[in-house]
């Protein structure tokens, strides 16, 4: 206690001193990024930013991925808002009607910042409403994340390359014993119930296909219905996992990791979980099998701006810092990822096969990501959840399934 | 006459500090809901419209309200049911007279339930639940079931594992609170009883019961009304789903305002259950105030 | 009340077996219902025991494994050695045991309001306190918040500890209200003619005999701060202000979960509880003698 309550004297003293001698300027930084691995890396970068910009202190709001989004909102809504902060994606048309970002055009346009625009990840920095609103700190493509040995087991030696292989090969497997099977499809509706976005966008994006038309639902299309009855064809024939409306995508990798299932469609930061969690396990990292067109989704970790701070010049400053090369290199490598700034990619030797595997897929296939200009996404995918399961359940058909979901989707624009 | 005064005003000194404390904090935010329910994007809108009762027209009208109010009366009725009876009979068998050692031993095991935070409940029902979890495998071993049961996914048993989960989640507090009111009923009424050669029902039903009676009422009004709007174990243990078959007001109310971003929605919501919760409480206050004149 | 049952009882009926065989008999049963009841409900527990000493890939093991084949203490090391997970428990012991101790006291005062004295707007001041928890809190949360940014008490113990005061009070009126209601009145009118001032009434004749109410509200109103995750969070920014709760939701990651660490936290955090309510109820056993024989 003694020495806890010095130092407590101590810290005051030095907050005091600090703010007499030069009133720095706290901006707060709110992520859940600190959370998922390693926080005190994060107190480190934060350090070192500090050293760099005495007149700049950053204080690391961290809070679990499941409440960040609403946080946000609330926080905004309160004026307790923070200054730079962490986005996934699909949020961003949402926070856009609440006018919760700042536009980054202006920023980006300037010299003096760490990075080249051109040798970001693009997706991310794709205007909407005529301008960018958000940088790629990472980026994780999603994969597919095979079990070699279950794949060999059940007689093939190599990986599914198409929806054919993928399902013959998946009933296979679930063949083999019990408590085996082919493929995880994780369509609870425990929150944040977003399973289509894992499993279902993937598969649809090596299909040509899109949920979105601009900015509008576009889910009653062709390329879904033929989706989605791939996904009715694997669970007629036994392929998936038993359970799928109370899979979630967190039960769904563990069972991976154990080597009960073949294939697990997820982004390819689970690599590294999986190879550390069961070194016994045969792995290999592919990109998901491909119906006409070689897309992957791509998911990752932005930096944004509030609109309502009132540091913005030290808000950018340090989005600055986390983007330059070598600091976005360091942040990519500790969340096991790919980084945001391509500058910052290491080289390739060619040692690394999951490295390579997914450098390959970055460098080769369409990326795509239409999460952030879609309406209401969050409270879409719940739909498109409920919908899958009781299209799974056997209740209605594809068509019926993708009428819905699009019905569902305006009625929630209303 | 100042003394009479004075005298007159002693229970609201005793009230003070409670209403003070209650009265500052939550009744500003509690007409704000209110306030919310009759306006059109509050929160998100810098200048939100007042609509009137607009919204509560709109939501009489979705048949989602309507269901959830169900699955909310079958979830309240189900869980409370589950609690008092759980929790009634382990009160009545922690507070036999066994060794004191014992009796401490098994009063702490049996409030276990309640010191976890709901989503370390939740995730660890999912776990037992699973259809490869222990629950399925220990099913299947001793032969009552050929194929796993996905609890928490099928539409028929989701509602009845909730209902399970909230019945061990539910009955510490009811055992906790019934066993302080059976500690405070005098011995001699039971030695009187004894006396007259009544048996263990007689003895529950014309000692223990009348005996209990304000803390039954008591702890039944606010079991009810907690898990008429219990949100966090629904929602983290199957989100409403699979489909909307587990979907109750409260979260559905989190749904309007946190999925959907709609508050003015969810206030709306939020006040009906407040207004269900009203009348349960008046029938409350109309049979103690019966009770004591 | 204990030794009430063995006590030899004048029966009219012919008893049908010796005294002491049918008290032993009587005593077997209890303690197999006890003992079946017991194992029914902890397993949950054990389950999330086990899962705290095992690596996550056993955790989905088949067929389940109760007790673990790779028995680990790494979910308890990591927790262990993590400051600030320290820091959150610390933080759930001082506010919990600030609101339990202020509950207490504010609640009871108001309750001995309402159960010994008649007065104008008595059922409309119920009725308030009753009202504050009928509206689902997720709804309150944001001019809540508003509330405590506007009071300054945003990112601070203080915060946290009159938040769940707002939530653990009316259970603490209401139960200690219907707990005072069993007391027969006579026993303050009898004080009264001593001479005794209301507040010696309250404290020293009824709070005795009500100390299994004390004890039960003081459980509620911990546990409910233990518990509470929606508030602990949105009210505090600095990992130097949070609870276990919270912490515990931060192993909830976006692309996995940390279940041994999670249990392993969970259980650490708790057992302290386990202790103080088993201690309590040792406690409770002796206030209620005392009550007894006053009775």
């Amino acid at each position: 206690m003694k020495p806890k309550m010095k130092g407590l004297v101590a810290s005051v003293l030095l907050a005091l001193g600090s703010s007499q001698a030069h009133a720095a300027t706290q901006i707060e930084w709110l992520q859940w990024f600190a959370a998922e691995q390693n926080a005190d890396f994060y107190d480190t970068i934060v350090e070192e930013f500090e050293a760099a910009n005495p007149d700049i202190t950053v204080k690391l709001v961290t809070q679990p991925f499941g409440k960040v989004r609403e946080s946000i909102v609330t926080n905004r809504a309160i004026g307790v808002g923070s200054d730079v902060l962490g986005l996934n994606m699909p949020w961003t048309s949402e926070f856009l009607d609440m006018k919760i970002l700042e536009p980054l055009d202006e920023y980006l346009a300037r010299d003096d910042k760490g990075f080249e625009v051109d040798r970001l990840v693009q997706a991310p920095i794709g205007k909407i409403n005529g301008s960018t609103w958000m940088v790629p700190l990472n980026a994780f493509p999603f994969v597919m994340h095979v079990n070699r040995g279950l794949l060999q087991k059940a007689g093939f030696d190599k990986a599914p390359e198409n929806w054919e292989e993928l399902k013959s090969m998946a009933i296979a497997i679930s063949a083999l014993e019990d408590g085996t099977s082919g493929i995880g499809m994780p369509f609870s509706s425990q929150p944040p119930a977003n399973g289509p976005i894992l499993t279902f966008l993937p598969l649809l994006y090596t299909a040509g296909g899109r949920i979105v038309d601009g900015i509008e639902p576009d889910f009653d299309n062709p390329d879904v219905v033929k989706t989605l009855t791939f996904l009715q064809e694997l669970n007629a024939a036994g392929a998936l996992a038993p359970g799928a409306a109370s899979r979630t995508g967190g039960v769904d990798l563990e069972e991976f990791i154990a080597g009960r299932t073949g294939f697990l469609i997820s982004p390819a930061v689970h690599a590294r979980a999986i190879v550390a969690r069961n070194p016994e396990l045969e792995y290999e990292l592919v990109r998901v099998p491909v119906l006409n067109k070689e897309a992957y989704r791509v998911h990752g970790w932005e930096l944004g701006m509030a609109a309502d701070s009132k540091h913005k010049e030290e808000a950018w400053k340090f989005i600055s810092f986390l983007m330059s090369g070598d600091v976005n290199g360091r942040m990519a490598a500790a969340a096991s990822a790919l980084p945001g700034n391509l500058d910052a990619l290491g080289e390739d030797s060619g040692e690394d096969p999951i490295f390579t595997a997914q450098r390959n897929i970055l460098e080769n296939d369409e990326s795509v990501e239409e999460l952030r200009q879609a309406p209401k996404t969050v409270a879409s995918w719940s739909v498109m959840t409920e919908e899958i399961q009781s299209m799974l359940a056997g209740d209605q058909t594809p068509q019926q399934a993708a009428s819905r979901v699009q019905a569902r989707w305006l009625e929630l624009l209303n | 006459m100042i003394l009479k005064l004075l005298r007159q005003a002693t229970p609201y000194w005793f009230l003070l500090p409670g209403l003070f404390i209650l009265g500052t904090l939550l009744s500003v935010p509690l007409y704000k809901v209110i306030e919310y329910s009759l306006y059109d994007n509050v929160i998100i809108e810098p200048d939100p419209t007042f609509v009137g009762l607009q919204n509560y027209a709109d939501m009489l009208g979705d048949s989602g309200y309507w269901s959830a109010l169900f699955n909310t009366a079958v979830f309240t009725i189900g869980s409370v049911v589950g609690h008092l009876l759980v929790g009634t009979i382990l009160a009545m068998l922690v507070n036999a007279d066994i060794h004191p050692k014992a009796r401490t031993v098994f009063r702490s095991l049996l409030i276990l339930p309640w010191i976890f935070t709901a989503v370390v409940v939740a995730l660890n029902w999912q776990l037992l639940l699973n259809p490869f979890g222990v629950v399925n495998y220990a099913l299947q071993s001793i032969g009552l079931v050929s194929e796993p049961l996905d609890w928490l996914g099928d539409p028929d048993l989701a509602m009845w594992s909730l209902l399970i989960i909230s019945t061990w989640r539910g009955y510490p507090f009811i055992m906790v609170s019934f066993l302080s009111g059976l500690q405070s009923i005098p011995s001699e009424l039971y030695e009187a009883a004894d006396i007259d050669g009544a048996n263990f029902f007689h003895k529950f039903w014309h000692v223990t019961v009348p005996q209990l009676k304000p803390v039954i009422y008591g702890v039944a009004l606010l079991d009810l009304i907690w898990t008429f709007q219990l949100f966090p174990l629904v929602w983290l243990t199957t989100g409403g789903g699979p489909g909307r078959s587990t979907e109750v007001l409260s979260t559905l109310t989190y749904r309007l305002a946190f999925v959907d971003f709609e508050f003015s929605r969810a206030s709306t919501a939020a006040v009906t259950i407040l207004g269900i919760s009203a009348i349960f409480t008046m029938l409350y206050l109309i049979n103690e105030s019966r009770n004591r004149t | 009340m204990s030794g009430q049952i063995s006590r030899v009882v004048v029966s009219p009926k012919k008893p049908w077996l010796r005294e002491a065989t049918r008290v032993r008999i009587t005593r077997v049963s209890l303690y197999l219902a006890l003992i079946l009841a017991v194992v029914v409900i902890t397993f949950p527990v054990l389950w999330m025991l086990s899962v705290s000493f095992k690596p996550t890939t056993d955790t989905f093991s088949l067929p389940p494994q109760l007790i673990p084949e790779n028995f680990q203490l790494d979910g308890y090391i990591k927790v262990l050695q993590n400051e600030t997970f320290r820091t959150f428990i610390i933080n759930s012991y001082l506010i919990g045991l600030a609101v339990t101790f202020l509950s207490l006291i504010i609640g009871t005062l108001a309750a001995f309001a309402f159960s010994r004295y008649r007065f104008f707007g008595d059922q409309a001041a119920k009725l308030f306190v009753i009202a504050t928890q009928m509206v689902p809190t997720i709804t309150l949360l944001i001019p809540f918040f508003g509330v405590i940014v506007w009071l300054r008490l945003y990112d601070t113990h203080l915060g946290l500890i009159v938040t769940y005061l707002t939530f653990g009070l009316p259970y603490a009126i209401i139960m200690m209200n219907a707990y005072l209601n069993t007391i027969p009145k006579d026993f303050d009118e009898a004080a009264i003619i001593d001479g005794c001032s209301p507040f010696r009434v309250l404290f020293s004749v009824l709070l005795p005999m009500a100390t299994p109410g004390l004890i039960s509200t003081a459980v509620y109103t911990f546990l409910l701060s233990w518990n509470e995750f929606l508030f602990a969070l949105a009210l505090t920014r600095s990992t130097e202000m949070r609870t276990v709760p919270v912490g515990i939701s931060m192993l909830v990651g976006e692309f996995g979960l940390k279940w041994d660490e999670m249990m392993a936290f969970s259980v650490i955090g708790s057992v302290p509880v386990l202790l103080l309510f088993m201690f309590v109820q040792r406690y409770v056993v002796s206030g209620l003698s005392a009550g007894g024989v006053k009775g």
